[in-house]
């Protein structure tokens, strides 16, 4: 035959050998059936309810549903600022999973930090990026009296609670007759500031098509291991678990994203950059003497802990390895809480997963991660996964607008 | 007809001393220090072990022949080899209970995997190490 109907036949034959792997790419093969150890960890991750919540010793009315009400109302009223227009939820919007959208956050002037999710917060033991509060209601202390955040001032805060005739009233149902001010200004300000974390201890992470998914793994009984899910559950399909087997294999993302909240909530460095124009951040190295030598710690005199076991604080570590090492968030409902990382260096979730890929060299410290080398179509299908990890809040809707 | 009673004798001391590396109720078996100074048993309070959540052992320590140690003075590291990191947390001793047991705070995972805990220690008999593998 002329030369020119072999070209043209080894030009289809080159064609149809590129459109069946980009179609094998997209459409992953029918999965090989996982393993009990897989299975075990796959289970480890699942939540239908979300687990029982830690108790607060430190706040004696951290489930008191009248505490959850009067913090209701503190985290939406943007009088707790210095001009009036900074509320808990200016940074922490419940209709973008309780962060704000931006690489730092904005309260009356220009913050440092990427907006953590308050979703799942009081599983926590430390709060913050570099683990500096040990407490959700420590916590909520921070940003009221930071000059780049909410502007105010304990005096004015103890004032407001004092002078709003609902505050009051609430306040006095729950701690007693309010102090005479400016004596009882710290008294007050504690008060107030567990009450927010009583409302924040409702913020609970709800199902998402990932447990949906591992349920029926289990219902369909542990002699089964075929990991084809169930028709009903269209949503997590044989992409979505080659992204899952990379997640607690190849990839060692299970690692440090493990656990019913897919996070440890201990400190790593990964190696991100700073914030262009920055200086790195010292992360836990510094925020864990931050933590130990904090007024408004599990041990220290505001803390309702009796006997003060305290066990993070007294058993904390410290150390120069901890430097710009910062906290692993939870990976549930990653989708509208961009930018990532503690000053939202990175925009996508794609960039994130790149970043881990390459692994670079930490600016500070030394990147705990290693290159993964996954090629790009694993990179994808590690973010589907990711996408799976998204659902309702288990929160009833009234705790996500403004109180009326 | 005394070296007779002699061996009976020593075989019913060391009965009353207990066998090294016999289990105690609640403990796990007695293993040897690296140099053979020491026999350590221990068990979390946590069953079964999981990750992320604080929780406390009891060390006990004897010396190599069983008896237990009052005044050992005892120090915990360790980590995952394979990931070349340590310890979460700084876990140590805080008390002394009894029969050679210790209580040690602080002890918490952050991950599942091959752990190594390294427990160093000093008494009378001298100074020693063990290392405690454990897989979560």
């Amino acid at each position: 035959m002329a030369a020119g109907v072999w070209r043209n036949l080894a030009g289809l034959a080159a064609l149809a050998i590129a459109l069946g792997v980009a179609y094998a790419l997209h459409h992953p093969a029918p999965p090989e059936p996982w393993r009990p150890a897989e299975l075990q960890t796959i289970r480890s991750l699942a939540l239908d309810t979300p687990p029982p919540l830690p108790e607060a010793p430190g706040n004696a009315v951290a489930d008191h549903p009248l505490a959850q009400r009067l913090g209701h109302r503190l985290f939406f009223d943007a009088r707790l600022s210095a001009n009036g227009l900074v509320s808990c939820a200016t940074c922490h919007q419940s209709t973008r999973r309780f962060t704000d959208g931006l690489p730092r956050a904005v309260g009356v002037a220009l913050g440092n930090r990427n907006s953590m999710s308050l979703v799942g917060a009081a599983y926590s033991p430390w709060q913050f990026w570099d683990g500096r509060k040990d407490s959700l209601w420590s916590q909520a202390a921070s940003p009221l009296e930071s000059p780049i955040e909410h502007g105010a001032s304990r005096t004015q805060l103890a004032r407001l609670v004092a002078d709003d005739a609902d505050y009051r009233r609430l306040y006095q149902v729950l701690f007693g007759a309010m102090p005479p001010l400016p004596q009882g200004t710290d008294e007050v300000f504690v008060n107030t500031v567990k009450a927010i974390a009583a409302y924040e201890r409702l913020l609970l992470p709800g199902e998402t098509p990932f447990d949906r998914y591992a349920k029926s793994l289990q219902d369909s009984g542990s002699s089964s291991s075929t990991p084809s899910p169930p028709p009903a559950e269209a949503s997590f399909g044989h992409r979505e678990i080659a992204g899952l087997r990379l997640f607690i294999g190849k990839a060692q993302c299970i690692n440090c994203h493990n656990g019913p909240l897919f996070a440890n909530h201990e400190f790593h460095n990964t190696g991100v950059l700073p914030a262009p124009g920055a200086l790195p951040s010292k992360g836990r190295a510094e925020g864990v003497h931050l933590a130990l030598n904090d007024p408004l710690n599990c041990l220290g005199p505001h803390s309702d802990a009796a006997r003060k076991p305290c066990p993070e604080l007294r058993f904390a570590r410290t150390g120069d390895d901890l430097v710009a090492a910062h906290k692993t968030p939870s990976l549930r409902n990653l989708a509208g809480s961009e930018p990532y990382m503690h000053a939202g260096q990175l925009g996508t979730l794609a960039d994130v997963l790149r970043h881990y890929n390459r692994a670079p060299n930490a600016v500070i410290g030394h990147n705990e991660a290693k290159p993964l080398n996954l090629l790009p179509y694993e990179l994808k299908r590690l973010e589907a996964f990711l996408r799976t990890l998204d659902g309702p809040l288990a929160t009833e809707s009234e705790w996500l607008v403004a109180p009326e | 007809m005394k070296a007779w009673v002699c061996a009976l004798f020593l075989c019913f001391a060391a009965g009353a001393f207990g066998q090294p590396g016999a289990a105690v109720l609640g403990l796990g078996a007695a293993q040897p220090s690296a140099s053979g100074l020491y026999l350590v048993s221990f068990a979390p309070n946590l069953e079964p072990l999981a990750i992320n959540q604080m929780h406390s052992w009891v060390l006990r320590i004897t010396d190599a022949q069983g008896v237990a140690l009052a005044d050992a003075a005892i120090e915990v590291s360790g980590g995952m080899p394979a990931h070349d990191h340590g310890l979460p947390t700084a876990p140590r001793v805080t008390a002394y209970l009894d029969d050679g047991q210790y209580l040690l705070e602080g002890m918490k995972f952050h991950m599942a995997g091959a752990w190594e805990l390294v427990v160093d220690i000093q008494a009378a008999p001298g100074k020693d190490f063990i290392v405690l593998p454990l897989t979560l």
